[in-house]
Parts: C-alpha cells; structure tokens; sequence
C-alpha cells in the first residue's frame, strides 16, 4: 500500500523544479503586489487627509463668514431701530422713512450674496489671503 | 545550489505561502469591517443631515406663517385705515404717495388669501403653500385673484422647486454607492496538497491585498461624502438664519405697528382725527416697509443658490 502511493506522488526532479519555480514566482509575485497596494493604501489615506482638510477649511471659512456677515447685519439693522425709534418719539418723519428704507434694504440684501465676492478671492492668484 | 539546500529553502518558502493562505482571510475580514463601517458611517451622517433638512423645512414654514398672520393683523388694518381715510385729503395724499392703487389692491388680495389660507390651516389644505411663502416672497403670490390659486402657486413652488424639494426630504444624491467591489469573504476549507496550499496562499493573499485597497478607497470616498455633508448643514444653519433675521425684522417693525395702532385707537375721537394724525401717516410709511420685508425672499427666484453657492466654493477651490 505505501509503496502504491509512493509511486503516485513521487515527482520526478523536473517536476520538482517546476513547483518549486512557480512557488518562487507566486511569492514574488505576491511580494510585489504587497508593496504595490501598501504604496496605494498610503497614497489614499494622504489623498483623503488633504481633502477631508480642505473641506473642513471650506466648512469652516463658510460658519466664519456666515458668524460675522449675520452679526454684523444684526449690529445695522439694531442700529437703524434705535434711529427708527427716535424718528417715531420727536415726530422726525424724514429719519422715519430713511431709517425704515435702511432697514428694508438691508434685509433685502441676501447675506449670501457676499460669498460671491468670497468666490472671486478663491480664483483671484493676488489673494494670497482671504479675512473675514 | 546544492539540492538539500533548495529543498529546504522551498519547504520554507511553502511555510511562508500556508501562512499567507491564513493571512488573506485577515486581511479580507478586515477590508469587510472598513467597508460596514463606513457603510454605517453614511447612514448615520445623511440621518443627521435628514434632520438638519426637516428643521430648515420647519423654519421656513414657520416663517410662512408668521407671515400669513401679519398680514390678517396688520396689513389688514392697514388697508382697513386706508380705505377708511380714503376721502381724507392729508393721509389719502400720503397713502397714495405711498401706496399705488395697484399695491392696495394687492395687499387687498393679499390680506383676504391669507385670511382664507390661515383658515385652511386649521384643515391642512394649506399647509404646503407655507413653506413656499416662507421661502419666496409673499406679495406676488398671495396677490393673485384667488386663494386656490394662491394655495396652488406656493404649493406647486415648494413642490418642484429644486431646493425645497431637496429640504422636504428628498433623497440625497450624494449616497455612497458600493464601488463594484466584491469583498468575498475566503474561507479555507478542506486540506488540499502541501505545495498547492503554498502557492494557493501567495495567490489569495493578493487578492486580499487589493480587497483592502478597494475597501481604504471605498472608505475615503465615504469620509469625504461625510465631510461634504457638514458643509451642506452649514449652508442648511444660514438659511435658518437668514429666515430668522427677515423674521425678526418683521416682527420689529410690528411691534412698532402695533404701538402706533394701539396709540390711534386711543387718541382719535372722530374719523377725520384719525385720518390726519401723525400716528396714521406714520402707520402708513411703516406699512409699506412691512409690505417690503413680507415680499423679501429666502431663497432665491429659483430657489437653489445655497446649492449654488456650495458648488461654487467647491469649484473656487477645486481649481487652487
């Protein structure tokens, strides 16, 4: 019974070299597609922390200037309340109407038009830094 | 070489490949639980900006009728007092110079629409033309010659407007999609001859190498879908705040209204008193300013510029 089985596996030295070169070419070929998909791996993750880093800027210039734009919208429009009102107590009707045009023109103007201005910066090469 | 040496040298090299063999189920069941969690990640990220979308909604709903009750309080006592003093030289001189007939007549309109539109709420039948009003400006659409159509213009604007469509709840075109990757789990099974087992393993490994590329890709493309949201929820914030502030304007100038109201009321003895007060003319100016602020919009005439505005940012920045 050995001997039977001996006989059927039992490669000859050519069939040996065969397998022995094809194990040799399976691990170089998996050594260089390790180090090919490692390389990828860290391409990605850079790729992805520079992206997730600039929408995170974006983000964050965006709440910054929407922060300051509304404040500071809020700061007029108080302002030409307080005017509004004391046209209202010394019967001023001119700083009535002037106060009251303010108010509409200012609330007319949508906060968001700014950002085109915001945009324009973005694609100037001259602005080497935005403020808000 | 001499052949003990190569013979040795394979049984470690067929070592190496079994282990590999082991190692690929590792590495696939690693690429799989990327891949679930970032799955899990973008569900929970478009759930939260769901929720950013119904509370913006709201806000312009709420909007659209606080709206609706000015104009059935103080717009309608304006045209009320209007048509009151018509005869009055001095207030009918400033209302006129105010006011054209065509105004009036609109916020005529305007005023009874919303009279029947704040009684349809109570209904139902018009709660989609709120968030329209909210969004838009009033005038024009609560002017036209009848509430249906009024109802009908603000629902249909709310309905097939981009924007609002999107802020009813619409689905977010920005899903994560699979990527076309198969992530097939390899599960060794049965014991298969030593060499094939080696060579076998090389192989498998490197399929699961390119699994868990696929899976850091699939990952990084989720993260940033991720990101892209937070933005989107900012740009959600300014338009809550810019209902807010219109809000607040209107309700400023209300109050101002009110007091002017309050005091006419109380000091006019007869109609021509009325009419020629300085409270009146001052009703008026503040009127017209009220009428101003009703017809200011959110959003703008077709409703997508916060999209706009986000893309062009992207664009701006893209281009760097």
């Amino acid at each position: 019974m050995l001997k039977k089985i001996s006989n059927i596996t039992k490669p000859s030295p050519a069939q040996a070299t065969q397998g022995i070169n094809i194990l040799i070419d399976a691990w170089k070929e998996n050594k260089k597609i390790h180090e090919v998909e490692t390389t990828k791996r860290a391409d990605i993750q850079a790729r992805k922390e520079v992206e997730l880093e600039r929408i995170q800027s974006q983000t964050k210039l965006l709440e910054l200037y929407f922060e300051n734009v509304f404040s500071e919208r809020k700061q007029m429009i108080s302002g030409m309340f307080d005017a509004l009102d004391r046209g209202i107590e010394t019967d001023n009707f001119d700083l009535i109407q002037q106060s009251l045009g303010s108010i509409v023109a200012i609330a007319k103007e949508s906060p968001l038009a700014g950002i085109q201005s915001l945009v324009n910066d973005f694609h100037d090469p001259d602005v080497k830094q935005i403020t808000i | 070489m001499p052949l003990p040496l190569l013979i040795g040298g394979a049984i470690l090299l067929a070592g190496v490949g079994v282990k590999k063999g082991y190692d690929a189920t590792e590495l696939n069941d690693k690429a799989e639980r990327i891949v679930n969690r970032a799955k899990s990640d973008h569900y929970d990220a478009n759930e939260r900006l769901e929720l950013k979308q119904e509370e913006t909604n709201t806000r312009l709903e709420t909007l659209g009728e606080f709206k609706i009750k000015i104009f059935t309080t103080d717009i309608h006592y304006l045209v009320e007092a209007i048509k009151r003093c018509k005869d009055s030289a001095n207030s009918e001189y400033l209302s006129k110079k105010i006011f054209t007939e065509q105004e009036l007549n609109e916020l005529n309109n305007s005023v009874n629409n919303s009279l029947e539109i704040q009684k349809g709420l109570a209904s139902g039948a018009a709660a989609g033309a709120l968030t329209g009003l909210g969004a838009y400006g009033a005038v024009g659409a609560l002017a036209s010659a009848s509430t249906g159509t009024a109802i009908a213009g603000l629902s249909g604007a709310a309905a097939t407007n981009a924007t609002l469509a999107w802020l009813g709840g619409g689905s977010l075109a920005a899903g994560a999609g699979g990527g076309g990757m198969a992530l097939g789990t390899m599960v060794l099974g049965g014991l298969v001859a030593g060499p094939l087992l080696a060579v076998g393993g090389f192989v498998m490994n490197s399929a699961a190498e390119e699994n868990l590329t696929q899976a850091r890709e699939y990952e990084e493309d989720v993260d940033i879908k991720i990101e892209e949201m937070n933005k989107t929820k900012s740009v959600l914030k300014s338009i809550r705040g810019r209902a807010s502030e219109v809000e607040d304007a209107i309700l400023e100038i209300s109050n101002r209204f009110n007091q002017l109201v309050v005091n006419i009321e109380q000091t006019r003895r007869k109609e021509s008193d009325f009419c020629k007060s300085e409270d009146m003319n001052k009703l008026i100016v503040m009127g017209k300013a009220l009428k101003n602020l009703l017809d200011i919009p959110v959003l703008d005439e077709n409703g997508k510029e916060n999209i706009r505005v986000t893309s062009e940012i992207n664009q701006a920045i893209t281009l760097e």
